[in-house]
């Protein structure tokens, strides 16, 4: 192919792929798991609880949510708010492993 | 113990020279995939999976000079993004530009292993003094790297484009793995497709010694180290970024001393990496972010048997590198090229579509097109980093 067309072609590709990427992430939904599931995961989540214990330092937040096949350890890197103990929430999320335990690394927080 | 260690070690440098030797895949990838199954396996200790990490990731730092030297040869007239190492191999030196490398990884990763307590006091001291800046730090020399150009316009709309396009992807998730086909359509699958498209052929290789003067190499190996040293403190900057700022510093290295400097530049990185985590418990890259995962307390028993690691596969990834490439030099050029370029393009999207599934399939194709476009734009590679730097730059300056 040549030089010019082969230029005018990858960039018009790599334009069209990133609005695609961008209009993807804005309208895909995470998938929802139950926490038993999510446990089996290391993915990006959707759980949906009840707040058992909130604690917060240093800016940090450290929540347990529970819903009816068990509990996570979830962390936000912020200070949580709208959510208390005992309050139900959305929580998205990915999965991840920290001093070889599951943990939620929370994204989103979202009281119900 | 002793046993186990030796055990890990030797698993590390086989996972290191499986991913050295295939390009595009990275070692950050085995990483997460050794920290998923230690937390599998109970029976495994996590220091163990760490010293395993530990040894791929530096074995991957001499192995992969295999491929970067002998795949994704450019068309030699197109000057701008012929690389000093592709040089050598226009002239029948792809050999030497090993030798060379690999003399760069070693010494530089003796030298840098010596020099670790000053530079733990140094990391310790500097890390909080630089903590506000490095946002300022990384678009200062970002500019001074695209004022080196040429062609800077052309660099600026480069270093764009993978900026936006390291953004958009680095906050998709429901992408598993974004790094994966992020850097591997970039500066892998883009690099094979130009030289299909280009018909480039390696010329019959002759394996000469290494030929450079004393000079040269001390000079090389000081500023490999100092670079890697300084580059420890910037996240997002890849070795090839390092290398340009450090032979800017360390001026008269020629071809052969910057190829010292990048091999050098790569294994001082991993190892200063390790004592990064250990003096300010700062991760700088994914392999050590894995092993800061299952080793949150990192002691000063086990920075020693890091340290005793890394100069262990280090030896062993030397003579392996040495041999490995006075096979491929002397095939090389009977190798069908596109053949060989077309089953490793094959081998990336299947590795991609397995961990990332068909969004990342999304990401290739499109970083594969910019990794084209910034080839046929005759700009340096070094640019589409952005990819990495904006994204941290905004994370520093936010």
């Amino acid at each position: 192919m040549k030089d010019k067309t082969l230029l005018k072609l990858s960039l018009a590709i790599s334009i069209a792929g990133m609005i695609a990427l961008f209009v993807l992430t804005e309208t895909m939904e995470a998938p929802e798991y139950s926490i038993a599931d999510a446990l089996k995961t290391e993915g990006y989540v959707k759980i949906s609880g009840t707040v058992k214990s909130v604690r917060q330092s240093n800016g940090i937040s450290f929540l347990t949510i529970a819903d009816d096949s068990g509990y996570i350890d979830a962390v936000l890197f912020d200070e949580v708010t709208g959510v208390k103990k005992g309050s139900t929430a959305e929580v998205f999320g990915k999965v991840s492993i920290y001093n070889g335990k599951k943990q939620l690394e929370v994204d989103k927080i979202i009281p119900t | 113990m002793f046993l186990q260690t030796i055990a890990a070690i030797a698993f590390g440098i086989a996972l290191g020279t499986f991913t050295g030797l295939t390009p595009g895949l990275h070692i950050n990838l085995v990483a997460v995939l050794i920290v998923s199954l230690a937390a599998k396996i109970s029976e495994v200790p996590s220091e163990y999976a760490a010293i395993a990490i530990i040894s791929m990731a530096i074995t991957h730092t001499f192995l992969d000079t295999i491929p970067s030297v002998f795949l994704g040869v450019p068309d030699p007239d197109k000057v701008a993004v012929v690389l000093p190492t592709h040089r050598l191999v226009f002239e029948g030196k792809g050999y030497e530009a090993v030798l060379l490398t690999v003399f760069g990884s070693f010494t530089s990763l003796i030298a840098s292993i010596a020099a670790i307590p000053l530079f733990v006091i140094i990391f310790k001291h500097l890390q909080d003094l630089v903590k506000g800046y490095i946002g300022v730090i990384l678009i200062a020399l970002t500019l001074l790297l695209i004022i080196n150009e040429k062609k800077r316009l052309r660099a600026t709309a480069i270093f764009a484009l993978s900026g936006a396009l390291g953004v958009i992807v680095l906050g998709m998730p429901l992408l598993k793995e974004p790094l994966l086909p992020l850097l591997s359509g970039l500066f892998g699958v883009s690099t094979l497709l130009i030289g299909i498209n280009t018909d480039s052929t390696i010329p019959p290789q002759r394996q000469t010694p290494m030929q450079v003067d004393n000079k040269i190499k001390y000079k090389s190996i000081a500023s490999a180290v100092t670079a890697g040293a300084a580059g420890s403190f910037l996240p997002g900057m890849g070795p090839s970024q390092i290398a340009i700022l450090g032979a800017k510093l360390f001026r008269g290295l020629g071809d052969k001393g910057y190829v010292i400097l990048v091999g050098g530049l790569n294994t001082v990185n991993m190892a200063l990496s390790i004592a990064m985590l250990y003096a300010a418990n700062k991760a700088r890259n994914g392999a050590i972010v894995a092993v800061s995962q299952i080793m949150p307390a990192f002691s000063r028993t086990f920075f020693l048997i890091a340290s005793a690691t890394c100069l262990v596969a280090a030896g062993i990834s030397t003579i392996l590198t040495i041999l490995l490439s006075r096979k491929v030099s002397k095939h090389i050029s009977k190798v069908n090229y596109k053949t060989l370029s077309i089953s490793i393009i094959a081998i990336i999207t299947l590795v991609v579509a397995l961990m990332s599934g068909w969004l990342g399939i999304i990401v290739l194709i499109t970083s594969t097109a910019l990794g084209i476009a910034c080839g046929e734009m005759e700009t340096a590679k070094n640019h589409m980093m952005g990819c990495l730097l904006v994204p941290v730059m905004l994370f520093f300056l936010a």
